[in-house]
């Protein structure tokens, strides 16, 4: 991709999609779905999780499946509320940058 | 490297962190190769890099974390990695002026035999000269030959078939004689083509693979 993309968009995307699932998700499942958005390797998602999961936006938890445990990831109520910042913040900068692009005016 | 050896090594390289922070990351990890599934096991390996890069990957991750502990741990691994970068700069610079010196040792080396060199050149290029021109001689005979053969045949032919009317005994005499004269020229026309066509780009090949052969080795002896 020709942008960069930075921690806090990554964090974005990661609560994203991991809040689409209401049961909680799993490390590589997230990783798939992330990088249907966004180029990322198979190792970077890691770091990532921990973090958020330090910052009490994401909580884990093992589910017993086929014999063994498998870490799952869920969205914390603080989550919710970041993720819903991220949102009204990307809406706002991709609307002012697309009005840059496009030559039109800035809405407020 | 398979999934075991790995793990393992990424556990080794995860031994100064805390037990739980090595457990999670670990149970991460292997989490994750069993969702790839064995199929998918090998590229995900090669994808994560080495142990040792993703071992800096989950490191460097956990400095940001926000803690302030964790935060002058971080700035510990920056250092290191700066002085690394640093080694490896100085390590360059030495490499440089060692060949730097080589050079100059070879130029002097040059100059002090540049007399031989020289008289050792001429005398090269004398007799490939030599070589080169007594073989043009050959090439360019041999056509001549050819050329002036075919032609005293043709003549002698019709010389012979005028004659035949006259005195025939000694225009059958001339037409054998012309024929002769075409076969031998028909000989050296075909020596001149093998010359040319064959022989002389097989000459030219060969030079040319000497001269590189040569060239390739001195080139190899300055390393």
């Amino acid at each position: 991709m020709v942008f960069n993309t930075g921690a806090a968009l990554l964090d974005a995307i990661v609560l994203s999609v991991v809040a689409r699932d209401r049961e909680g998700t799993y490390g590589y499942k997230i990783t798939q779905e992330v990088r249907q958005a966004i180029e990322i390797s198979e190792s970077t998602l890691y770091p990532v999780l921990r973090r958020l999961q330090k910052d009490e936006c994401l909580e884990a938890y093992d589910v017993e499946c086929a014999g063994r445990n498998r870490r799952y990831y869920k969205v914390t109520e603080k989550g919710r509320i970041q993720l819903a910042l991220y949102k009204s913040e990307w809406k706002k900068y991709s609307a002012k940058i697309s009005a840059v692009f496009e030559g039109g005016f800035i809405y407020e | 490297m398979n999934r075991l050896e790995f793990m393992q090594r990424l556990e080794e390289l995860l031994s100064d962190l805390s037990r739980s922070e090595r457990e999670e990351a670990l149970q991460y990890y292997n989490d994750y190769l069993n969702d790839a599934g064995v199929e998918n096991e090998q590229e995900v390996l090669e994808s994560m890099g080495t142990p040792e890069q993703l071992a800096r990957v989950i490191k460097e991750g956990l400095g940001d974390s926000g803690a302030a502990g964790e935060f002058t741990e971080t700035g510990y691994h920056n250092e290191t990695y700066t002085k690394e970068v640093k080694n490896e700069v100085v390590k360059k610079e030495n490499r440089r002026q060692l060949s730097g010196g080589m050079i100059i040792l070879l130029i002097l080396l040059c100059i002090a035999a540049l007399p031989m060199l020289a008289a050792m050149l001429s005398g090269l290029f004398g007799a490939g000269v030599g070589i080169l021109g007594g073989l043009l001689g050959l090439f360019v005979g041999t056509a001549a030959a050819g050329i002036g053969l075919f032609a005293a045949g043709i003549v002698l032919l019709i010389a012979g078939m005028v004659k035949i009317a006259v005195v025939p005994l000694a225009g059958i005499c001339l037409v054998g004689a012309g024929i002769l004269l075409l076969g031998l020229s028909l000989f050296f026309i075909w020596i001149t083509v093998w010359l040319w066509g064959t022989a002389f780009p097989w000459i030219i090949r060969t030079v040319v693979n000497l001269c590189r052969k040569l060239l390739d080795g001195r080139r190899g002896e300055k390393r």
